[in-house]
């Protein structure tokens, strides 16, 4: 089976898959190589995420998402490096108007990839819809899984924001007696919405499912710090950690305006892609004795 | 000038905030329009400062902050008055005063690494220095910082903020999505806010503006004149964004037309400037001059190439947004445009200032490098902040820019 490569949750495995290719999601740590040729401010994730790429060329492509300027940037370099690269175009907005348009992003995309493949659009659609409905029965596990979770009273409860790399500090986090919530798309079944139905539209499913998700910061709009201001007082957190890498505007912009509307204490962890643990450790350290005796 | 002390800040504010105070003005424009019937240039963006500063903090109209490419004709047919924050915060910057409010954006958790343009504005909003919007209108096109900076101006200010959201190629359905958008919002500011849309006057003079501004381009392509001091062209910014679509842009263009209308002072090398430039370095643009390197072309003042329609006015102003995200934020767009300005201006090579938080510049530099010098032209990317000062090494800079006169003078004689 013939592999795709992918960076980020706006790409749908569901799809790749439904189009008859293995997704392989991009998870970096701290001793990925980066692409050295691009300028120090720019993306660290993006400038692995390239370097990857060209560390597998054994892959039939790499699905970019047109979601941020370093990513748009990565799909032209990759194109650039004669590196088989498929974009994805996600709105900045979410409503109406916006899933139609995903919808024929999405639609855009699966036809190139089946054109690749050689999958029929009969078979992609029924596959797809059977992907979503796993999706959607994940969703309920990942559900009660977190119901399980909240039945930690001897931790503190936080939320815990970050994209790639983040997952590497997840364990330090628990040993120092945090009880980690992650700001994941999921969590907005969480907030007791009806989880989506599936109609006779797998492909309107899946981009109403995709901008229906907790907004990622990229999303115009306050619907993300208002969602996240619910999910802290139904979990009872108690604070937020942001780990972000350097030059990711949308991280950037989070801060300052998480910092002025939760109301909660925020700790920002910075790192350029190599690790700084025992400076972390004394940050979370201080952290926590800032929200038990304040 | 940097660091204001916070009772003279508090006086700053409070006067600012007197609107009754701005009306004054107005004998005092009235004096210099008597004075100067003819103003050069000069003293004609003295007197277009004067009457805008007086539009605005005297509150002659609801006022439209909007992200630079987010068409001002729109605002003129509306009867807003636009203020682009981003333009704003350079003329700060040249007032040696920006490091005030960036200092402001930093202490409430905006980081040197974002975009200094950003900073300055959510630092002038901070310290209710730049006048209290009624609407924000952004779009999502050149550069994706925009939605963040703008959804901190709405918490900021607590007002509304209409987005527009620019897909990132340019096709007929994404033409159809912009020009849906627009109308929504068209409709909802009739709607909720009595506003009403006139397009006939404000395409008039955007367009007649254009036409002037291509003959314009025509009379820069010319090796007998030159603007100078280099780069002095991107001071003029406003006339590009803010006021076009009303008489000001026009009188400006009709007076870069005059000026460039005899030969004039020129220098030995062509060179085209790409990205904006340091608004804060007054003396670069000196050195440039001192080193013989000119300045023919800037991206960022070229016009759109179509005339705007009164009859579909909105479908006009979804083309203008999707082609400026076109040729400045694609490479599909930007470096063939790029090509073919070097070869229409007869120019020698590029210079582009690279702007520390301006990640879609920065991620285009390598395939930019390659493709222009591929295609035989030198190239130099100045790092540094356009804005912010602490990013500034000005020894470095003439380095770097007598490295380049050597070259080019090498590539000259050989």
């Amino acid at each position: 089976m013939c592999t795709l490569g992918y960076f980020c949750r706006y790409v749908p495995q569901e799809l790749l898959e439904a189009c008859g290719f293995k997704a392989v999601f991009f998870k970096p740590d701290f001793s990925s190589p980066q692409c050295s040729s691009l300028p120090v401010p720019f993306c660290a994730l993006c400038k692995t995420f390239i370097s990857w790429a060209l560390n597998h060329r054994e892959f039939s492509g790499f699905v970019v998402p047109l979601a941020c300027d370093a990513s748009r940037r990565t799909y032209e370099i990759l194109r650039a490096l004669s590196i088989p690269a498929f974009s994805l175009d996600v709105p900045a907005l979410a409503g109406e108007t916006a899933v139609e348009r995903l919808t024929e992003n999405l639609n855009e995309l699966a036809r190139e990839l089946l054109a690749q493949s050689g999958r029929s659009f009969l078979e992609f659609t029924a596959s797809l819809k059977q992907a979503l409905e796993e999706t959607l029965r994940q969703q309920e596990a990942f559900f009660r899984e977190w119901g399980k979770r909240r039945r930690a009273p001897d931790r503190i409860p936080l939320l815990f924001s970050g994209s790639h790399f983040a997952h590497v500090l997840l364990p330090l986090l628990e040993e120092k007696g945090f009880l980690v919530f992650p700001d994941l798309p999921e969590n907005r079944i969480l907030l007791g919405e009806e989880p989506l139905s599936l109609t006779a539209s797998p492909l309107e499913d899946l981009a109403r499912f995709t901008l229906h998700r907790l907004p990622c910061p990229r999303l115009s709009g306050p619907a993300r710090r208002t969602a996240l201001k619910r999910l802290c007082g139904t979990l009872g957190l108690r604070g937020v950690v942001i780990v972000f890498s350097k030059f990711c505007d949308f991280q950037l912009y989070e801060i300052g305006l998480l910092g002025r509307s939760l109301g909660l204490p925020v700790l920002c962890l910075e790192h350029d892609t190599t690790p700084s643990f025992p400076q972390w450790e004394t940050r979370l350290d201080a952290f926590r004795e800032m929200i038990l005796h304040g | 000038m940097d660091e204001i002390p916070p009772a003279l800040l508090r006086i700053l504010r409070f006067l600012l905030e007197r609107r009754m105070l701005f009306q004054l003005l107005e004998p005092y424009e009235w004096w210099l329009r008597r004075k100067y019937p003819n103003p050069a240039l000069p003293q004609f963006s003295y007197q277009v400062t004067i009457h805008t500063i007086r539009n605005l903090y005297g509150r002659r109209g609801k006022i439209a902050w909007a992200s630079l490419f987010f068409p001002s004709e729109f605002f003129h047919a509306a009867r807003l008055i636009p203020f682009y924050p981003e333009i704003a915060i350079g003329l700060v910057a040249a007032l040696r005063f920006v490091q005030t409010p960036l200092a402001a954006a930093e202490k409430a958790w905006f980081s040197q690494d974002l975009c200094s343009y950003h900073r300055g504005g959510i630092g002038m909003s901070l310290l209710r220095l730049f006048p209290r919007p009624d609407f924000l209108f952004a779009t999502s096109s050149i550069c994706h910082g925009t939605v963040g900076f703008f959804e901190v101006l709405r918490e900021i200010w607590n007002v509304p903020l209409f987005l527009v959201d620019v897909p990132k190629q340019w096709t007929r359905d994404a033409e159809g999505y912009v020009a849906e958008q627009l109308t929504a919002i068209a409709r909802h500011l009739e709607r909720e806010w009595r506003v009403h849309f006139v397009w006939d006057k404000p395409f008039f003079f955007s367009n007649r503006t254009r036409e002037i501004l291509l003959e314009v381009e025509a009379l820069r392509q010319r090796k007998d004149r030159m603007l100078l001091p280099p780069t002095k062209n991107l001071d003029y910014l406003p006339y590009y964004y803010e006021f076009l679509g009303e008489e000001t842009s026009l009188r400006f263009v009709e007076r870069l037309k005059e000026e460039l209308s005899k030969p004039s002072k020129t220098l030995p090398h062509r060179l085209i400037w790409l990205h904006l430039k340091p608004f804060y370095l007054g003396e670069l643009p000196a050195l440039l001059e001192k080193l013989g390197l000119g300045v023919v072309y800037e991206e960022f003042t070229t016009p759109f190439p179509e005339e705007l329609s009164p009859s579909s006015p909105l479908k006009s102003l979804a083309r203008k947004i999707l082609w400026a995200s076109e040729i400045l934020a694609t490479s599909r767009g930007r470096i063939p445009g790029i090509l073919e300005a070097l070869k229409r201006y007869d120019a020698e090579g590029v210079i582009q200032f690279t702007q520390w938080g301006c990640r879609q510049s920065q991620g285009m530099v390598m395939l930019l490098r390659e493709k222009l010098l591929e295609a035989g032209y030198p190239v130099l990317f100045l790092d540094g902040d356009h804005l912010d000062r602490r990013h500034s090494a000005p020894e470095q800079l003439r380095t770097r820019l007598e490295a380049f006169l050597e070259m080019l003078e090498g590539r000259g004689s050989s």
